[in-house]
């Protein structure tokens, strides 16, 4: 017998003992590594059966049954190294029950322990096993039937193997996992997840980038260049309407063609707006054709049809299903932390932050020292905050409702504040507006224009800080007191885009206004008739021709360029000349100027700094549609962020002061970009279904009359389809679909809800039975305790 | 990794991957910081056991806290540890490795004792490694000990069983992320 086993042996169960022993008796164990006496062996499993071992009794079924892998609950899988003597069982047996008389409370214990380890293991076991299952089909040559699955096994495995190669190459090339190493490194898990979302919203800009160039850059680019081997299906039309838009689109052509001398003061200009040559790009709406196309039939036999609307709406409409599906996807997985969040009754605060606290993927000296300091605040905040509780709990009435006023006063300013801002991006919208309708400077042109992205930029630097410094005076607790911040923020940055539509829309399509009069057979007038008549009605200088808008998608697209412009040089701006002067001076007057060490360096605030990539996004979302490049450019500002971002946190800001919930932040954001994205979706909807395209521009300007609006390019679509098809579509139209469909739906939310709560009720109970069954089990305990204390007495009597 | 490639077999790699949660570049990479810690001592012999001094050495240990609770648990003799222990514990701590079998190990990381139980002298080890130089008064630590029973200890028993602590842990979202080292 091997003495160094027997203390192993003691914490095997009688159960598993049994059906090992069994087995041990036929079969000897061998490892080849029998020096490794030790817990771990279980890298090194090379068993050899014995030559004379029966056939029968080693099948694969007998072999996953039997315990070769003898597991032990102190570490873990072990192999009893046992050079060709078998075991003798019996004896172990004994000392496994002699060891096990003592208090049942232990034996259950160490049960209970040998239960868990080997579920556990369960899944590296059977792997194992599966493994000798294999060796011993090879060692004892199955018969030609066999050895036939045997190379199917190996070609399988062979094609595993590739596999997991390509996936090692994956590795090798995934450049990002070195990025967050480095990152985990220095700031852990929590920090690492703003990148981590970044790096989320790079591959989903790509997808949508990838959707766009395969369905509107490369067929748009295609007709220019190649137009020789294409035919034009449906340039055919006739009436008066047709001819106008035809002439329209002409002079809309010719008015960004002739407009500019070639400057370099004045292209600067059009690149900063998106103005002249740049509104005859791949980067606006307007220059998108709305032909339909097809190939010579030299080059392809059949009749491919391309109709460049009907692939302009559905590459944007499948563009946002995929996105949805994505954002959908991403949240499900963070969802069951978010339900876990917000119910916090369940949700473990102490534990969470003890045995989850330390990040075991630090690894500089520094960020430890740092990090034990962020730990050691988080437990004094925490209890702290206990302590407030209770004291809340206690507050007079007279001190409550001081409270109350007070945070309705803030609630009030804060009010005032957000309604300001609006009030403030809506009033340099409507002065860029009124003032682009009237005689500028070139210079003074530009600043107007860019004013509303400026106003934007600025107020959501400033009014965020006025946030947090008031949120202080409210007494929340710390983490509400965070939360509540953030929500105004996001309100804030959201809002000011949507503030921005509203005012166009205003401006171009609300229909209480009076358009410009268009009498039917004005020729001379034409050219201001194709523009959005709305505003042209404010116009009344004939010579400023070239500050109308004819073509309202581009102006649009033109505003969102802006501000994609402006979010791009705003926070790059402010890293190169505020963060680096700030952290330079820091650097070297801190021991000098005690002003300089209070303010120390700039701090990276992980929620706001979520919140300026989720207001990108949004930006992108909402001019995708009027700017279908912004995709791609955001694609490249996303990953430019990054970078910057990752060098701003490693060189110039401070590691975040506080201990964000790396799972709480996370899924709070998922939601934000849910809803920017579902309030996105519907405005882009309602455009889409409701107003009227442009006549001298885009895809959908044979759709510009009034009768007329964007997705007819679909109805119209579906009209020339066979009749079944057409019906079934018809059908998903109809109330008939819709009213079941929403009833279905309702059905299975409450469905879910009642299930949902019959868990909640189970696991309160199935906690109840638990502490009854401890309670038990302690009362037991005293029991046998009085039972042997007064047994003892009476020894001694 | 030309050079490490051959030092192992492939039917070494193909164990040491069929019984880790580790791929075999990763294995790789696992070695290849294992051999960082002490070239000589691993160039002679590959299952050299190095001395736990030498473990520490590991940067993300380094700086761990729990580092000697760690080569504590994943040393098989207690003296110190071998490329396959390492690797075990690396497999562990990999983003392969299922949360059960990490909770298993965190827990025997926690119980400084080894009683199998994490008692409140267990707990207040922990706190006192994660805050290290700052110090808690007697009534806070008391305070957040308390706190902490209360969330897990289900039986009243003053001290979380392994069943107990994988029931608490099972409800905190950062658990899974935070043990785990990169490769």
């Amino acid at each position: 017998m091997n003495l160094p086993l027997k203390s192993d042996i003691k914490h095997l169960s009688e159960s598993s003992l049994e059906q090992s022993t069994k087995k041990v008796k036929s079969i000897s164990v061998h490892s080849s590594q029998v020096q490794h006496q030790r817990k771990s062996t279980r890298h090194q499993i090379n068993l050899a059966f014995q030559k004379d071992c029966d056939i029968q009794s080693s099948s694969p079924d007998n072999v996953d049954g039997s315990k070769y892998i003898v597991s032990t609950f102190s570490s873990s899988i072990d192999v009893i190294a046992n050079d060709n003597e078998a075991i003798d069982a019996e004896t172990l047996k004994k000392e496994n029950e002699t060891n096990d008389f003592g208090l049942p409370s232990f034996k259950q214990r160490m049960q209970r322990m040998q239960c868990l380890t080997l579920r556990s293991f369960k899944a590296k076991q059977e792997r194992a096993q599966q493994q000798v299952a294999q060796r011993v089909r090879t060692i004892i040559q199955l018969s030609e039937t066999q050895s036939c699955i045997n190379y199917t096994k190996r070609f399988l495995k062979g094609i595993k193997s590739m596999f997991d190669a390509l996936i090692d190459l994956w590795y090798r090339l995934n450049f990002w996992s070195q990025q967050f190493r480095e990152i985990e490194g220095h700031f852990g898990i929590a920090t690492s997840t703003y990148f981590r979302f970044t790096r989320w919203l790079v591959n989903l800009n790509f997808m949508v980038f990838f959707l766009y160039l395969c369905f509107i850059y490369i067929p748009q680019l295609s007709y220019n260049n190649l137009s020789d081997y294409f035919t034009v299906v449906n340039d055919t039309g006739s009436g008066s309407f047709y001819n106008k838009m035809v002439l329209c689109s002409k002079s809309y052509k010719e008015k960004l063609t002739t407009r500019r001398a070639n400057h370099h003061w004045l292209t600067f200009l059009d690149i900063a707006q998106g103005t002249g040559f740049l509104e005859n790009t791949m980067l606006f709406y307007g220059f998108y054709s709305n032909l339909t196309v097809s190939l010579h039939n030299d080059f392809s036999s059949r009749n491919v049809k391309y109709n460049m609307g009907l692939g302009y709406l559905l590459t944007v409409g499948i563009s946002f299903v995929v996105v949805f599906i994505m954002i959908v996807r991403k949240s499900s997985t963070t969802i069951k932390e978010t339900v876990m969040d917000f119910d916090n009754t369940a949700y473990p605060l102490y534990t969470n932050a003890v045995f989850g606290g330390w990040d075991y993927c630090i690894n500089s000296e520094k960020m430890s020292v740092y990090k034990q300091r962020i730990i050691y605040n988080e437990f004094k905040a925490t209890l702290w905050e206990v302590k407030m509780k209770k004291k809340r709990e206690n507050r007079s009435t007279r001190e409550k409702s001081k409270l109350y006023l007070k945070r309705l006063i803030i609630n009030l300013v804060v009010l005032a504040l957000l309604v300001g801002s609006f009030y403030t991006i809506y009033l340099t919208t409507d002065y860029l507006i009124k003032n682009q309708t009237e005689n500028l400077s070139e210079f003074n042109f530009l600043m107007v224009n860019y004013l509303p992205s400026i106003v934007i930029s600025i107020l959501n630097a400033i009014v965020p800080e006025i946030f947090w410094a008031l949120s202080k005076v409210e007494e929340y607790s710390n983490s509400f007191a965070t939360h509540i911040t953030i929500v105004r923020a996001v309100f804030l940055r959201l809002s000011s885009v949507w503030v921005l539509v509203v005012s166009l829309y205003y401006r171009l399509h609300y229909k209480g206004r009076k358009p410009m009069d268009c009498p039917e057979e004005n020729m001379y007038n034409v050219t201001r008739c194709c523009g959005n008549t709305l505003w042209e009605s404010i116009i009344e200088n004939d010579k400023l021709e070239r500050r109308t808008v004819k073509c309202w998608e581009s102006y649009v697209g033109q505003q969102f360029y802006k501000l994609c412009i402006t979010d791009f040089m705003s926070v790059t701006l402010i890293v190169l000349s505020i963060k680096i002067p700030r952290r330079i001076i820091h650097h070297h007057l801190q021991h000098r100027i005690w002003v300089i060490k209070k303010l120390g360096r700039a701090k990276f605030d992980l929620p706001l700094q979520v919140l300026d990539i989720v207001y990108s996004q949004t930006v992108c979302w909402m001019g995708m549609f009027f700017n279908p490049l912004l995709p791609a450019l955001t694609f490249i500002k996303v990953f430019y962020f990054f970078f910057l971002k990752k060098f701003e946190l490693l060189s110039v800001a401070e590691a975040p002061q506080i201990a964000y919930r790396a799972s709480r932040s996370y899924s709070f954001f998922q939601t934000v970009l849910l809803v920017s994205f579902i309030i996105i979706t519907c405005l882009l909807g309602y455009m889409i279904g409701n107003l009227k395209p442009s006549m001298s521009c885009g895809p959908f300007r044979v759709y510009s009359s009034d009768e007329f609006v964007m997705f007819d390019v679909v109805t119209n679509e579906i009209n020339s389809w066979p009749t079944v098809p057409q019906k079934i579509v018809r059908y998903f139209e109809t109330a008939a679909f819709y009213v079941p469909a929403f009833l279905i739906s309702l059905l299975s939310i409450y469905y879910y809800l009642a299930v949902t709560a019959g868990y909640k009720k189970m696991e309160e109970l199935l906690k109840e039975q638990l502490k009854s069954e401890a309670h038990d089990k302690q009362f037991l305990l005293a029991r046998v305790d009085e039972i042997i204390k007064r047994g003892q007495w009476r020894q001694e009597d | 990794m030309g050079g490490s490639q051959s030092v192992f077999t492939d039917e070494e790699l193909d164990d040491y991957q069929t019984l880790t949660y580790l791929t075999k570049k990763e294995i790789l990479l696992v070695y290849k910081r294992f051999k960082v810690l002490d070239p000589e001592a691993v160039e002679a012999n590959k299952n050299a056991r190095l001395p736990l001094d030498k473990i520490r050495e590991l940067p993300e240990l380094k700086v761990n806290p729990f580092r000697d609770q760690i080569c504590k648990v994943f040393s098989s003799s207690g003296e110190g540890m071998t490329f396959e222990d390492f690797l075990d514990m690396m497999s562990v701590f990999s983003d392969g490795a299922p949360k059960t079998v990490k909770v298993e190990y965190a827990f025997r990381v926690y119980d400084f004792d080894g009683d199998d139980l994490i008692s409140d002298s267990d707990i207040k080890q922990v706190i006192e490694c994660l805050i290290g130089s700052n110090e808690l008064t007697e009534d806070e630590m008391h305070q957040l000990i308390d706190n902490i029973l209360e969330e897990a200890d289900l039986d009243d028993d003053k001290a979380l069983s392994f069943a107990e602590f994988e029931h608490v842990i099972s409800k905190s979202p950062d658990f899974v992320n935070s043990f785990r080292i990169r490769m």
